[in-house]
């Protein structure tokens, strides 16, 4: 008897809506160490949105949902003695990503590369290319807008 | 296979010193870099351009392309077509495609003479030799029709994957996945496949993790409407009467047609919003259409008394008065 096998038919997660990573699993899905991200996140190129259980035992359920730039996440995680070094496992154990920052972060790591730019020029060029976004959306909202 | 003259893709003589050869890859790289540069063609001719960058920038591997480049010319010299030397494709390592510095694939002559290992960014991730290991993740692009975001669609998308065969080499083989992709999902997004990435390795204890696939969604472009996030524009044009009368147009969505009412005197640029028409996302976004005035021609002498009748009885309108013009003469 020949039967066809029926491929399955996957659905995926939507990343920008429904998934925030860890430092570990936004690394890999950028595929680099993970020490590339903190460098990204200490530029200001990618943002941590929140961090979740300062202490493994205590939750921070008043940060969630909020945006927390990288110097309010250290400084939350040095506000409990003994004072950590900055960067450390335990701290960036914590981060939580939004699913925006895989595209933010794939580009930075690409511009990096092929352009041989530092984090700063990195971060320069992103929120340029916000701008010219957000000036393109200008055009396409205008009318007898070419395309 | 086809030659690639890595000297002519960077603009530079073979006596190019390394300051010539980075100064022209970077130039290229910041006018065809995909992520800055939105055009068709942008993304191919940076990828040639970082091919021969990565060629010409190592000594090494400049040493060993002058060297083949030599052999080429002699055996043109000689009216013969170029062929390879033996042992070119041996050899090859590949060490995942997760990396999104190496996302970019080579040409198969860079590929040759360099080998596989060389194209991809090794040693930029770990390198594990025993013990138990992810997967890498991957990544791809998949274009939908604006269309498909409204519905949903169903993708068969083809990949690249490296498998090792019974003999332990490794190579490429194309491996197609059905996706069904969400209505309401928008360009620039990215789908998540949980374990349909790079296969991972067991260490015998614990099964192997694969990794995950991710798909960027980008959209074809239209000829009519244009994507704004999840608003849709389209520009509708309409007569002058329609503008100045008012009329119930039939207009295109992504949808289906749909009844549109202009309202009286609507001048060009107006937007007339169709709430929840745009991409059915959460929230659904809205469709506009931005009305145009088209002019009908002035062909016959019955259309061309009809705009000089219209002059006759608009003859107090100026048009210009806005920059200060005085009133000009009716011919």
């Amino acid at each position: 008897m020949n039967s066809i096998p029926v491929a399955p038919v996957f659905h995926g997660i939507l990343v920008e809506e429904q998934v925030q990573f860890t430092l570990i699993e936004l690394s890999r899905a950028c595929g680099v160490e993970p020490h590339r991200l903190v460098a990204l996140v200490e530029e200001g190129v990618v943002a941590v949105r929140t961090t979740v259980g300062i202490d493994a035992t205590t939750k921070a359920p008043s940060e969630s949902g909020t945006t927390m730039p990288f110097a309010a996440a250290t400084s939350a995680a040095h506000s409990s003695p003994p004072a950590r070094p900055p960067l450390s496992d335990a701290d960036t154990r914590h981060w939580r990503f939004d699913g925006v920052s895989l595209r933010r972060a794939r580009t930075a790591l690409r511009l990096n590369h092929d352009l041989e730019l530092n984090a700063a020029g990195v971060a320069l060029v992103l929120d340029l290319l916000e701008r010219i976004d957000q000036l393109e959306s200008r055009l396409r909202r205008a009318a007898g807008t070419p395309r | 296979m086809e030659f690639k003259d890595y000297y002519a893709t960077l603009g530079v003589a073979k006596t190019a010193t390394a300051a010539d050869i980075k100064r022209a890859y970077r130039t290229l790289a910041r006018k065809h870099h995909p992520d800055l540069n939105k055009d068709a063609g942008a993304e191919a001719r940076f990828k040639e351009v970082a091919e021969a960058y990565k060629a010409l920038h190592d000594p090494e591997k400049r040493a060993a392309y002058d060297d083949i480049n030599l052999r080429r010319e002699q055996q043109r010299q000689q009216g013969e077509a170029f062929t390879p030397p033996p042992g070119w494709d041996s050899g090859y390592e590949y060490s995942g495609r997760g990396d999104a510095e190496a996302s970019y694939a080579h040409s198969d002559f860079f590929e040759a003479l360099f080998g596989r290992q060389a194209s991809n960014g090794a040693g930029t991730r770990r390198q594990r030799s025993t013990g138990a290991r992810t997967g890498d993740d991957h990544h791809a692009k998949i274009q939908i029709d604006l269309q498909d975001a409204y519905f949903g669609a169903r993708r068969t998308v083809s990949l690249q994957v490296a498998q090792r065969d019974a003999d332990g080499q490794l190579a490429l083989h194309t491996r197609q996945l059905d996706v069904q992709i969400a209505k309401g999902v928008r360009s620039g997004q990215h789908l998540r496949l949980a374990g349909q990435g790079g296969a991972g390795v067991s260490d015998g204890t614990t099964p192997a993790v694969n990794g995950d696939l991710y798909l960027e969604i980008q959209f074809a472009a239209h000829p009519h409407f244009r994507i704004d996030d999840r608003d849709v524009y389209i520009d509708v044009p309409i007569a002058p009467w329609e503008a100045a009368l008012g009329a119930s147009i039939t207009v295109p969505t992504p949808a289906g047609q749909v009844q549109l009412t202009v309202p009286a005197e609507s001048q060009a640029g107006r937007k007339l919003r169709l709430k929840g028409k745009g991409i059915p996302s959460n929230p659904p976004g809205d469709l506009y259409a931005v009305l145009t005035l088209t002019l009908p021609p002035a062909d016959t002498a019955a259309q061309q008394g009809a705009y000089r009748h219209m002059g006759e009885v608009w003859r107090d309108f100026n048009p210009r008065a806005s920059l200060g013009m005085p009133m000009t003469e009716a011919p």
